[in-house]
């Protein structure tokens, strides 16, 4: 009887101390992790000079006159919005015709096109420009822009130093 | 007499087991943002977030009732995972607890999985271990909205299994 007894009590002992470790307590936690939806974020502001930097299309003093400068346009798109618009404005000096040029550029997966190339609508704003999909991998270093400025040769003959730089700035719609 | 020894032994034993040890996980923020501020580079035409993002988040680990010798183990996996192939790491600062409280075999950090993962080893009590977090592989076309992050923390009897 007292080796039953004993026996039992060994017993349970094995059978209180399993090999695998004992987990003692758990607790489940959580937490929110939000991603801000990323906005077209426009940074760039630049000063475009017409001279010295003209280059001269057809000799000179030519009737048509450009420059063609190619800048980064800072930006980032949102991969919620499926449209969104960048506005250019420029600041150029009144009567001058102005051409705005843009290419289309592939980022590294997926499409990312800038709209076709605008005129100046006179009223100191090109034409609004859509930028189509995302991928979130656009050119690193940003887009390359094109703005081509058409000059008379009166106008090229008067330009004077305020008419020399057009301020471009970026809108985010 | 060998009987009476055993049922002591057998008592203290099962005590042992009926203690309540207590885990209490505190976290900073309810809600943590991931905004451009992320990309890299920050603010940046096209760029994606950064490989490796160190969250806005800590949280407070309290360990309670165990024996002050007492060795254990905490912890981690996640009962969800998260967005794409984004990855959670979890680092424990050592620094925070007392030396006499860190056990063998602590790990540096885990990187959340489906499955427990040893996070710290610990011996007795302790009151506030300090956890930091890394949110990693997030990418923009992926990551978006709020993701609830499911964490489980578990704590077990003994150190920590030596590491890989």
């Amino acid at each position: 009887m007292k080796h039953r007894i004993i026996c039992s009590i060994l017993a349970l002992f094995a059978f209180l101390t399993p090999s695998a470790q004992i987990i003692w307590t758990e607790e489940h936690t959580h937490f929110d992790l939000h991603f801000e939806p990323i906005a077209l974020i426009a940074v760039s502001q630049q000063e475009i000079q017409l001279s010295p930097g003209v280059n001269t299309t057809a000799g000179s003093p030519a009737f048509t006159d450009s420059i063609a400068t190619t800048f980064h346009l800072r930006y980032t798109i949102s991969p919620v919005q499926p449209n969104p618009q960048l506005v250019h404005s420029v600041s150029a000096p009144a009567g001058l015709s102005s051409r705005w040029l843009t290419a289309p550029f592939l980022p590294a997966s997926g499409t990312c096109t800038l709209a076709p190339s605008a005129t100046h609508n006179e009223t100191n704003q090109f034409l609004t420009t859509a930028i189509y999909g995302h991928s979130g991998t656009a050119p690193q270093n940003g887009i390359p822009v094109t703005v081509q400025i058409s000059l008379s040769q009166s106008e090229y003959r008067n330009l004077n130093a305020h008419l020399h730089l057009f301020n471009l700035t970026y809108q985010c719609l | 007499m060998l009987i009476r020894i055993l049922l002591v032994l057998l008592y203290i034993f099962i005590s042992s087991l009926l203690r309540s040890q207590s885990l209490s996980i505190d976290y900073i923020e309810s809600r943590v943002e991931i905004n451009q501020t992320h990309l890299q580079p920050p603010q940046t035409a096209g760029a994606d977030y950064a490989p490796s993002i160190p969250l806005n988040q800590g949280a407070f680990v309290s360990v309670q009732g165990v024996r002050p010798r007492s060795n254990w183990c905490l912890l981690a996996y996640h009962t969800e995972p998260l967005q794409g192939n984004t990855t959670l790491k979890i680092t424990p600062d050592l620094a925070s607890v007392p030396q006499e409280n860190i056990g063998t075999n602590t790990p540096t950090q885990l990187l959340l999985q489906g499955q427990p993962q040893p996070l710290f080893s610990g011996t007795g009590p302790i009151d506030q271990l300090f956890l930091s977090f890394t949110l990693e592989h997030a990418h923009v076309s992926r990551n978006v909205n709020t993701t609830p992050v499911y964490i489980q923390y578990q704590l077990q009897e003994g150190g920590c299994p030596p590491g890989p």
